[in-house]
């Protein structure tokens, strides 16, 4: 977690993806969350690095 | 394949791979004709969904005939192998022209634009959509007609099949349209969304959206929920109303777009542009780059022909000018009075602050592990930004985009996006209906998020 205030949140996120119809890749990207009145929602992703093989 | 006869066609040169299938220039035996002969990818022939795309493709092509469409000649079987016959076009493609700033002035671009909207008016009218919208499939003959390719993944309107629900990315996603994204059902107004990003890239060498990502979830993102940039904010001397003739064709909203071609046309023409092009620096375009305009591509310059339109646009830039001033006004007594406001409460909430971090430092201490940073409405206008440690691994936050990764894993897209929902990123019944990630079969957390 990069931060988490009262209406937003940052979460980074370190994830493998196995993707027969593109590439498989190591994904670190910062998942960036508003609070709504019913939960979080993920509103944007940043690109950290992407490998793919 | 070269020298290869397939029915009444000799193979006489490569030309390029396309997404489908190879393509061939070739000869016509008896006639002479110069034709285009596209042959099916042979890893592809077995799958008879790629098949029945194929033939698709060809009995849609066969169906239209309109100087900026493409003309069909035949469809060919041989040796378990498919070809479609065409009309051979001596030009460049589109994408090449834009790339190497070969569209000279903005008029050139209108009047081509235009011509491909005919085209595409045109397949509307006999129910064809075309789905794949993009400069590649626009060939630009040398005396400049314009010539739409590629209807290898459109649909007939009133077909109930849909060919597309296939796992795999159709189209090239920086021209699709949000509800191609979301997987929705398509209409001929897909189809103007995908023109008028054309349209933005020819007027501006760039397109609408960060090409930079390599994350298709990110685009896709900023497809469905960013606000388009406004064109005459990137070139400068731009007919004002192009920018929101763009904007309406690239709406969200399907229903906030031109309904057909010939509207959006009708918007183009009823704006009464005339061109002219100028030798002298003062009045040129110039388009903004990041690096603060020294990389000037292209130059034009725009005149509104009419003198009435000009004094109604006087009229309206100085009626917008003034209700520009009495907004500024405004905004500098509200600014003025919360200041006062805050000069005089300010005491009043350092003391609150002061006394509520004394209360938190106490619960904590006392082992209550509440989490008032998140709710405290206090705070908002201070920083409330809690750096979380692994003791609050259960925040709601961290366990929303855990269970993101986790449900995309799982191919559940469905419960990935439902947990999603918002205005943004559209309802999960939709996205499940399409595969957003190509095909991801499942992914693992490399680090406890």
């Amino acid at each position: 977690m990069n931060y988490e205030n009262s209406d937003g949140a940052s979460v980074y996120v370190d994830y493998n993806s196995y993707d027969p119809y593109n590439k498989d890749g190591r994904y670190k990207q910062n998942f960036i969350l508003k609070k709504y009145t019913d939960g979080w929602k993920i509103v944007k992703v940043e690109n950290i690095s992407i490998d793919q093989w | 394949m070269i020298g290869k006869v397939i029915g009444n066609y000799k193979i006489t040169e490569f030309i390029e791979e396309g997404g489908m299938g190879t393509i061939y220039k070739g000869t016509h035996i008896k006639l002479e004709r110069t034709v285009a002969v596209k042959k099916l990818h042979q890893n592809l022939t077995s799958n008879p969904q790629f098949k029945e795309r194929f033939l698709n493709e060809a009995k849609i092509l066969a169906k239209l005939s309109h100087p900026n469409i493409i003309n069909i000649y035949d469809f060919l079987e041989d040796e378990e192998q498919f070809y479609i016959v065409a009309e051979f076009v001596e030009g460049k493609p589109l994408d090449y022209m834009i790339s190497n700033n070969m569209l000279s002035s903005t008029e050139q671009k209108i009047q081509l634009f235009k011509q491909i909207l005919k085209g595409i008016g045109y397949a509307h009218i006999s129910g064809v959509v075309h789905r794949d919208i993009k400069p590649s499939n626009v060939m630009i003959q040398n005396d400049e007609a314009a010539k739409i390719l590629d209807f290898g993944i459109a649909k007939l309107s009133d077909s109930s099949r849909s060919l597309t629900k296939t796992g795999t990315k159709m189209g090239s996603l920086y021209y699709m349209s949000p509800e191609q994204v979301l997987g929705k059902n398509l209409d001929e107004r897909t189809d103007i969304y995908s023109l008028g990003i054309l349209f933005f890239e020819m007027l501006t060498n760039r397109l609408p959206y960060n090409t930079q990502t390599e994350s298709d979830f990110e685009l896709m993102n900023s497809i469905v929920s960013q606000e388009m940039p406004d064109i005459n904010n990137l070139v400068s001397g731009l007919a004002p109303n192009l920018g929101n003739v763009i904007k309406k064709a690239c709406a969200k909203d399907l229903s906030e777009r031109f309904s057909t071609c010939e509207e959006f046309s009708a918007a183009l023409d009823a704006m009464g542009f005339t061109f002219t092009e100028t030798n002298t620096d003062f009045g040129k375009t110039q388009f903004i780059t990041p690096d603060g305009g020294k990389n000037v591509s292209q130059k034009t310059v725009f005149v509104q022909p009419s003198q009435n339109t000009d004094d109604a646009s006087m009229q309206t830039n100085q009626k917008s000018k003034k209700n520009g001033i009495l907004i500024v006004s405004g905004f500098l007594i509200m600014v003025m009075i919360g200041f006062l406001i805050y000069v005089l409460t300010s005491n009043d909430i350092d003391s609150e602050l002061n006394s509520r971090s004394e209360e938190n430092s106490t619960e904590k201490s006392a082992g209550t592990n509440s989490k008032t940073s998140s709710n405290s409405s206090t705070n908002s206008s201070t920083d409330n930004t809690t750096t979380y440690s692994s003791e609050y691994s259960s925040s709601a936050a961290l366990e929303t985009a855990r269970s993101f990764i986790s449900d995309l894993g799982n191919r559940n897209f469905s419960s990935a996006y439902g947990k999603q929902r918002n205005k943004g990123w559209g309802s999960f019944d939709v996205f499940s209906s399409t595969k957003s990630f190509g095909g991801i079969t499942s992914t693992n957390i490399n680090e406890a998020l």
